[in-house]
């Protein structure tokens, strides 16, 4: 066996920075457009609804469905030993979608459609937005 | 557009042999494949004027194209790498007919080739895998290339009661396809009970669904319409072409059971002047089983959500309604990254030409190619055609 690398971090930038550092609070910050309201992710310098350059980061509810899902059964590098596990795209309430984990289920009450809630999972010295069903 | 429409043709098309191939580098199969879609053409090296590969994933380097004019000795007008995945191949065509419309240079020899089976030590392999997806927020979640495209395979069966046995039929009719192409890197034959007791690698995608890693590279001549009439064999016209470009990063797609094949193909449709009924065989990205399902859709061969049952019908098999890669595809035929789909445009070239023995499709006369890079990201859709359909 070849030794495992490490699982990667998140290495924010200036534009991200707003968003990483909310996650170390417990808290899922997304850019809100002061123009048409719409909220965005990834964090960016126009608003993908009208291309206005005029957003601010605000608290997501934290809150959102289930868009789609799979349970990864063969993991590669240092994620092997972690398999199985299930990786989702979540909606969010106002809007913007994400990839995160579904932590803590029973692999069959996980679905397209269901509920779900932000929590925060530490990796090294950051901390990666996860989400559980409610 | 509609200038383009039939000014240029693709004059010369080769495949190297493919597989794994320890004795070439990604260098050595782009060489390989120029000298032999030269000689196709009836041309001399010498003759090249514009020259477009994309970068090797293996050895990547900065001037792509001008390494490779190099090693072929020659001093091209125009060199260009382009970028954008298994897209890049409709991306390059679609550059070098509108170089050669305008005079930028007579003709166009488009190369690529890579050697991925056996180029890679095992942790360049692991570090390329996980290169795949935004680094800070697709990355850290650890999903392995197949996972990405699980999830839409999952959104689709959720949408439209698509079932995993349907799409084991899309490798199914891939793999027999591979049979009859003396070429390809798998000629097993499958069933889909092979498919369905493969491991799953992420649900609901099983080792069959997914696509092979091989060594290979392929080229392609183009040059005017007029040129063309000179070269040895049947030219075959550029009809139309397009792209669409929806998103970059899967966790983006504003929908995950349609693709920006929507857009492409609408484009190409409309400069070629036909229509899905008008196409003999077609190419299909299919770096996993579900894609095909849903460029069947997004394409117009099918009404959306009824793919399933159109490849469970064998429509997509050799005989069928829409042959869909007769030579096997990524799924069989040969996936070297970016280069698999130069071999979804070759076989064209070769069934328009009645090249392909036992795989031909009878009287084929127009042929499609779909070919997308990323994650769905990048989606390009050519149109090409016999002297008759212009």
């Amino acid at each position: 066996m070849t030794s495992l690398p490490q699982k990667p971090v998140p290495m924010p930038t200036p534009d991200t920075k707003e968003f990483w550092d909310g996650c170390s609070q417990g808290i899922l910050r997304i850019q809100k457009c002061e123009d048409c309201s719409s909220h965005v992710f990834f964090p960016t310098l126009v608003c993908q609804e009208c291309h206005s350059d005029r957003l601010t980061w605000v608290s997501s509810s934290g809150l959102g469905e289930i868009k789609t899902f799979t349970v990864v059964r063969r993991a590669v590098g240092a994620f092997a030993p972690d398999a199985p596990y299930t990786i989702a795209i979540v909606a969010l309430d106002e809007g913007p979608q994400l990839m995160t984990y579904i932590v803590d289920h029973k692999e069959s009450d996980v679905a397209i459609g269901k509920r779900v809630a932000v929590a925060f999972e530490r990796r090294m010295d950051s901390y990666l937005p996860v989400f559980k069903l409610v | 557009m509609d200038k383009l429409r039939g000014a240029t043709a693709i004059v010369g098309a080769f495949d190297t042999e493919v597989g794994k191939r320890p004795d070439a580098t990604s260098t050595h199969l782009c060489l390989e494949a120029v000298k032999g879609a030269v000689e196709d053409a009836g041309m001399k090296i010498s003759d090249v004027e514009g020259l477009i590969t994309c970068n090797s994933q293996v050895t990547p380097v900065t001037y792509h194209a001008e390494l490779i004019a190099e090693a072929l000795g020659i001093e091209p007008k125009m060199c260009l790498s382009v970028s954008t995945g298994g897209g890049t191949t409709v991306a390059t065509v679609a550059h070098a007919a509108a170089s050669i419309s305008t005079g930028m240079c007579k003709n166009v020899v488009i190369v690529k080739g890579d050697n991925l089976a056996t180029g890679f030590t095992k942790d360049q392999a692991l570090a390329s895998m996980a290169s795949v997806g935004h680094p800070q927020f697709e990355q850290p979640y650890g999903a392995p290339v197949p996972a990405f495209y699980a999830l839409v395979a999952q959104a689709h069966m959720h949408a439209y009661g698509t079932t995993s046995e349907q799409m084991a039929r899309v490798a199914v009719s891939a793999h027999y396809h591979a049979s009859l192409h003396p070429g390809a890197h798998k000629r097993e034959v499958l069933t889909v009970d092979d498919v369905l007791s493969s491991k799953m690698i992420a649900d609901p995608l099983h080792l069959y669904d997914c696509s092979l890693v091989s060594d290979g590279g392929a080229a392609l001549v183009m040059t005017s319409s007029d040129a063309a009439k000179d070269r040895p064999k049947k030219p075959i016209y550029l009809l139309g072409f397009g792209e669409g470009h929806r998103n970059e990063h899967i966790s983006q797609a504003r929908s995950f059971t349609e693709s920006g094949a929507v857009e492409s193909g609408e484009s190409a449709f409309k400069m070629s002047k036909m229509t899905p009924e008008d196409v003999d065989v077609a190419s299909l990205y299919d770096c996993f089983t579900p894609v095909v399902l849903i460029e069947l859709e997004d394409l117009g061969f099918c009404p959306k959500g009824e793919s399933g049952q159109f490849v469970e019908d064998g429509s997509i098999d050799l005989g069928g309604k829409i042959p869909v890669n007769t030579h096997g595809g990524l799924l069989s035929h040969c996936h070297p990254g970016n280069p698999g789909s130069m071999f979804h445009v070759t076989e064209l070239v070769k069934q328009l030409r009645n090249e392909c023995g036992e795989r031909q499709v009878k009287d084929a006369s127009v042929g499609l190619a779909h070919l997308q890079g990323g994650i769905l990201s990048s989606h390009g859709t050519l149109l090409l055609g016999g002297e008759e359909t212009i």
